[in-house]
């Protein structure tokens, strides 16, 4: 009987301790940059949601497509209706883990987050550098990237190939701060 | 005692499942977070101001001012003096409009065959949203013709206050799937003077039109216009559209099959149309170009993360 109490209070712990190391950044932001000698394109959304769990490591991220903000209205509608159609895939979630996780990795000033990133339903594997600034209670991280984006299934028509770049530039800072529901 | 032990066994078990279910997957807690997010309004029930010749539910975004240069062609039966652009006879609009804010827009046009300056204002009263709380979109508009010459069919009053007439309209428009959209538009048309063929200054009508999307920048679309209160056929017959929008960037290309040969809503909607059919005269073969400038670039966007 003992033993199960001990299994139990073990349990018990385990399960809470989980979410004691969770941070949430509500207001994290995304932009993304496509330059080309036709035109230049960029777009940024500042509703990007992301956690982060300080015990294992593990990180995911998650924004609605509607809330990027382009200069050009019309690009913006054109943007969510033909190129990422955000009326099927909304979302774009990355989950994934720093590499070769230790309890000092967070203070380390640099780290690689290696996940899958999934957008307009293609699933791709990325790794990300990413830079860290870590206080008290606070966690900030921040980096670019790039997306190819053939990579993500996106068509644009031969028209247009000139004005959408290939490869597009993505840069993204968070702000964590201690998770509540 | 068996049966207390695996009680016991139960109950904690129920509370450790209990806290684990606070520890689930982040995707998940990202996902309820969201789901907090705003909602957002429907986009592209139309894709312009006009869904080909009548007005549609749609208007611009806020600081945007948009240029059209429509034209249309057709043949007349025993033609003798000649031609020009490939086509025994040819029309075209001038048109610009400007968005106040996402719901207001106002807008300004002249055509060459009969001379008729417009100008209309349009309101987006209710738009729909995407997560249904709001299923449709309803836009005012209110349009005014100034008619400055005869035309086919049409003889100028002498009298300048006559010369002016009303459209108004409330479009009731819902997009049902990301391809399909539909509009119904009651129409009320106050004419300026009593014009042969008709013999009435007011008149109701009702208009439907559809969209389509074929594909990620083209579309099929479509419009009627029933006209309450005359015999169709001798004074006049009802307009109709079938058409394909196509969108390059900052451009729309709208070509158009109809039988009207005007660009205005009081001519198209009372006077000018021709039966649908294809025979010389009939059927007139159009293409509406509209460009789009934006106004406020600076003002709209927000911060990048570069910044």
């Amino acid at each position: 009987m003992n033993k199960f109490f001990i299994l139990f209070i073990f349990l018990h712990f385990g399960a809470y301790c989980q979410n004691d190391g969770r941070l949430i950044a509500r207001q994290g932001k995304v932009s993304f940059f496509s330059y080309t000698s036709v035109e230049d394109i960029e777009a940024t959304n500042n509703q990007v949601y992301s956690i982060i769990d300080k015990s294992d490591g593990t990180v995911g991220v998650s924004m609605l497509m509607r809330a990027f903000i382009f200069k050009k209205s019309l690009m913006e509608e054109h943007f969510n209706e033909s190129y990422v159609e955000s009326d099927i895939y909304p979302k774009t979630n990355f989950s994934g883990k720093i590499v070769d996780f230790t309890a000092d990795s967070l203070n380390n000033g640099v780290a690689f987050i290696k996940g899958n990133m999934e957008m307009h339903g293609a699933k791709k594997e990325i790794e990300i550098k990413v830079r860290i600034e870590s206080s008290d209670d606070k966690l900030v991280l921040m980096g670019d990237f790039e997306v190819p984006v053939q990579d993500f299934n996106i068509k644009v028509p031969p028209l247009l190939t000139p004005n959408i770049a290939k490869v597009i530039q993505v840069m993204f800072r968070f702000e964590y701060e201690p998770y509540e529901e | 005692m068996k049966n207390k032990k695996s009680k016991i066994v139960f109950i904690l078990g129920f509370f450790v499942g209990l806290a684990s279910m606070k520890g689930q997957d982040i995707l998940d807690l990202l996902d309820k977070e969201l789901s907090n997010e705003k909602k957002y309004f429907t986009q592209a029930t139309f894709k312009a101001n006009r869904v080909l010749l009548g007005q549609s539910v749609e208007t611009r975004k806020k600081g945007v001012m948009e240029f059209t240069f429509g034209t249309r062609y057709w043949n007349i039966p025993n033609n003798t003096t000649g031609q020009s652009f490939g086509a025994d006879r040819f029309s075209a609009h001038f048109g610009v409009r400007y968005s106040f804010s996402d719901r207001f827009t106002f807008g300004v046009g002249a055509t060459t065959l009969d001379g008729i300056l417009n100008g209309f204002a349009k309101y987006r009263l209710v738009r729909q949203t995407d997560d249904g709380s709001t299923p449709l979109g309803i836009t005012l508009v209110q349009g005014t013709s100034y008619f400055t010459r005869d035309f086919i069919g049409f003889q100028l009053p002498s009298d300048s206050a006559d010369r002016l007439s009303w459209v108004t309209q409330a479009i009731f428009a819902r997009k049902f799937d990301r391809n399909l959209s539909f509009q119904i538009a009651p129409t009320y048309i106050h004419l300026g003077n009593e014009n042969i063929p008709l013999n009435n200054t007011d008149y109701f009508s009702l208009g439907f039109g559809g969209r389509y999307k074929l594909s990620n920048h083209v579309s099929l679309v479509s419009e009627y216009y029933y006209l309450f209160g005359r015999e169709e056929g001798p004074e006049g017959f009802n307009l109709f559209s079938l058409g394909v929008n196509w969108e390059i960037s900052d451009l729309i290309l709208q070509f158009s099959l109809t039988n009207a040969k005007s660009f205005d809503d009081i001519s198209n909607y009372t006077l000018a149309p021709n039966n649908f059919n294809f025979n010389a005269g009939r059927l007139h073969i159009g293409v509406n170009a509209t460009y789009v400038l934006h106004f406020n670039q600076k003002k709209r966007s927000i911060k990048s993360v570069k910044e």
